[in-house]
């Protein structure tokens, strides 16, 4: 009951914030120099047709009417037709979005495949031989860059053993997985080090609390003391780290999805930025903000679980 | 009552580094009889604590216990395996700390951490387990018991946690239970409340207690013999009722004298011990006292004094050179401050 209303009065903080995101989107949009009805038309259309576009679309109206029609449509989902490609925006999301939170989603459980096990047994054995070993992976993998990372990947398992696809990811939910297990591991592995390090870190420092020794003291079996003593507490900051490492994943999978080839967000986003499609960027930026709240909210809900200190 | 519960004999427990070797516990003995409460008294980094984790073998690296034996009804701890350890710890000796807000799991409800200590081939029903957690916290005294197991340390106050903890050290039937300073980190009167809790437990479940304090006003309710340490070793050791009237080494002696309320000490500031504790590290040569000592002489500062019987009485041990003429360190005061004017 408790976390029940707890869940509620966070998810009803979440309504001011993506407001500020709303207020935010509609700002900068503005703010960046150029006249859309212009950039639509073209350079060589006459003035007469841009003033037309301009009226038809509502930019001569004033700022509180032009943001009114923005967040009506808005809760609607409606952000207008991409310039670029000049159908619905959030179609052209819907139908991409799909591929960036599955990366992302894959990426996560690998590097918490990863993390989590060497992180334990790296705090464990403080100083010992398996941690010293396991810091200095953890070392190269973080000054590792994502792409290179990628196309090593991509030599070794599609060019000289041919397991994965080095590029797209087909059509059959089985292809798709395929085609993500290589992006995946790239994405995961810079995430995966920066987790073992800070498990590995609090692990040493949890294994120095008191109630670890009294857990001992009071003749509880190591791998209890391990499992419910020192690791549940240890993952607590690691939790935290991971929600920021997903949505840091989700804004960086434009690069992995340039390299592997993959029809994904990262690359819509991109594509966006650079033809100036300003609708079409609007609508991103607000589905990446969702999404970084999204992820917050669960990160808030695991910790709900795990913490009891967290309710209150 | 004749073999005693627990004897250590010549305990040394030694921190290593690359450029020091720290004796935090140098050479300490002494025995703890059946249902006695033994007092380990002395400043904050003088070794008690590190005697009582070496018992229980919980000293961490870099620290380690190099030498010595702990004989528990006979049997020497230090060759215990692991596994042997652990069916000592909780069953047979168990150990309360000084930090109740930074002892219990956070994460765990007070019920799960009472069961974790209990022996799952005694109690081997969920049903067996909980009625005996039920019982641990109404035999500490805590309040509607029912409702308290089923929340987390943090909605106890610091008095409350400090009953769960004791409660959750002593559930499988303690022999010998170790308080290391449990009182200390609670204030005045919530301390005097869980000393008595201390001592009636110890009645009734017939266990002996290992006390550590710095506080000579909690040695004197509660213990039936006491140790002095300084700087990793036992100074003196007698009967609780013989320190305070004749303490015989002047480290004990400069303690009781700073105690509020000690003799002579009345409507004057406090007297206070000079100086610092030595470097353990860096023991000086002769009786690591001597430096802040007021009664120091020349053989104190060369040779180290041995622990032994005052005047042919085995019961009171005493570290210290200056045997004969000191038995009236009251009246010493005109003559301890012509010496400690003469050290400086």
């Amino acid at each position: 009951m408790a976390r029940l209303t707890y869940i509620l009065k966070r998810i009803l903080q979440m309504i001011p914030v993506l407001f500020v995101v709303i207020v935010l989107i509609f700002v900068m949009i503005r703010l960046i120099p150029g006249d859309p009805a212009r950039l639509m038309l073209g350079e060589t259309a006459v003035e007469a047709d841009v003033e037309a576009l301009r009226e038809a679309m509502g930019l001569n109206e004033p700022y509180t009417t032009q943001f009114a029609i923005f967040f009506k449509n808005l809760l609607h989902f409606d952000f207008g037709n991409s310039l670029l490609y000049k159908t619905s925006c959030i179609d052209l999301v819907k139908e991409r979005l799909p591929l960036t939170v599955s990366l992302t989603v894959v990426a996560t459980l690998f590097s918490l495949l990863i993390s989590i096990p060497l992180g334990f047994v790296a705090g464990l054995h403080k100083d010992k031989a398996s941690d010293q070993a396991i810091r200095i992976s953890a070392l190269a993998a973080i000054s590792m860059p994502t792409f290179w990372v990628g196309l090593l990947l991509m030599i070794a398992f599609s060019v000289k053993i041919r397991i994965f696809p080095a590029g797209g990811w087909g059509t059959t939910p089985l292809e798709h997985l395929q085609g993500l297990i290589l992006p995946g591991i790239a994405q995961a592995l810079m995430t995966a080090a920066l987790l073992m390090r800070n498990l590995r870190n609090s692990v040493v420092d949890i294994s120095r609390m008191d109630y670890v020794d009294f857990a001992v003291s009071k003749g509880v079996s190591t791998r209890r003391v391990r499992s419910a003593y020192i690791m549940k507490n240890s993952l607590i900051s690691t939790i935290t780290l991971l929600s920021t490492r997903i949505t840091y994943m989700l804004g960086g999978s434009v690069v992995i999805e340039t390299v592997f080839s993959l029809p994904g967000c990262g690359k819509l986003l991109v594509d966006a930025i650079f033809a100036r499609d300003y609708a079409m960027v609007q609508c991103m930026v607000f589905i990446f903000a969702l999404i970084v709240l999204l992820v917050s909210l669960i990160t808030d809900i695991i910790y709900s679980f795990i913490d009891p200190r967290i309710t209150l | 009552m004749n073999t005693p519960l627990l004897e250590v004999k010549d305990l040394q427990t030694y921190f290593f580094s690359k450029h020091e070797t720290v004796k935090a516990v140098d050479g300490v003995s002494f025995t703890v009889n059946e249902q006695e409460t033994f007092g380990l008294v002395g400043e904050s980094g003088c070794g008690k604590s590190m005697t009582c984790r070496s018992i229980l073998g919980l000293v961490k690296s870099p620290g380690r216990v190099v030498g010595g034996e702990i004989l528990y009804k006979g049997d020497d701890l230090l060759h215990k395996s692991k596994r042997e350890m652990q069916a000592i710890r909780g069953r047979e000796i168990g150990m309360i700390f000084q930090e109740p807000m930074t002892a219990l799991n956070p994460l765990l409800k007070v019920k799960d951490q009472i069961i974790d200590a209990l022996d799952k081939s005694i109690y081997n029903t969920a049903e067996k387990r909980y009625n005996h957690a039920l019982e641990m916290l109404k035999l500490v005294g805590i309040p509607s018991p029912e409702s308290r197991l089923e929340e987390y340390p943090h909605q106890f106050s610091g008095g409350m946690r400090q009953r769960v903890m004791i409660a959750i050290a002593l559930c499988s039937g303690l022999k010998l239970l170790l308080a290391d300073e449990p009182t200390t980190a609670l204030d005045v009167t919530i301390q005097d409340q869980v000393m008595k809790l201390i001592n009636r437990l110890r009645d009734q479940l017939k266990m002996s207690v290992i006390l550590i304090t710095h506080d000579l006003g909690v040695v004197a309710q509660m213990c039936d013999r006491v140790a002095v340490m300084y700087a990793g070793q036992i100074v003196e050791m007698t009967d609780t009722r013989t320190l305070f009237h004749m303490p015989r080494h002047p480290y004990t002696y400069a303690l009781m004298s700073s105690l509020p309320g000690a003799a002579g000490s009345s409507q004057k500031r406090l007297p206070t011990i000079e100086g610092a504790p030595p470097n353990l590290a860096n023991l000086p040569e002769g009786c690591p006292f001597a430096p802040r000592c007021r009664f120091a002489q020349d053989i104190c500062r060369k040779e180290k004094p041995e622990l032994l019987p005052y005047e042919g009485d085995v019961a009171h041990l005493v570290r210290c050179h200056i045997r004969d003429g000191r038995t009236q360190f009251v009246g010493a005061t005109a003559k301890g401050k012509q010496e400690g004017g003469a050290e400086q």
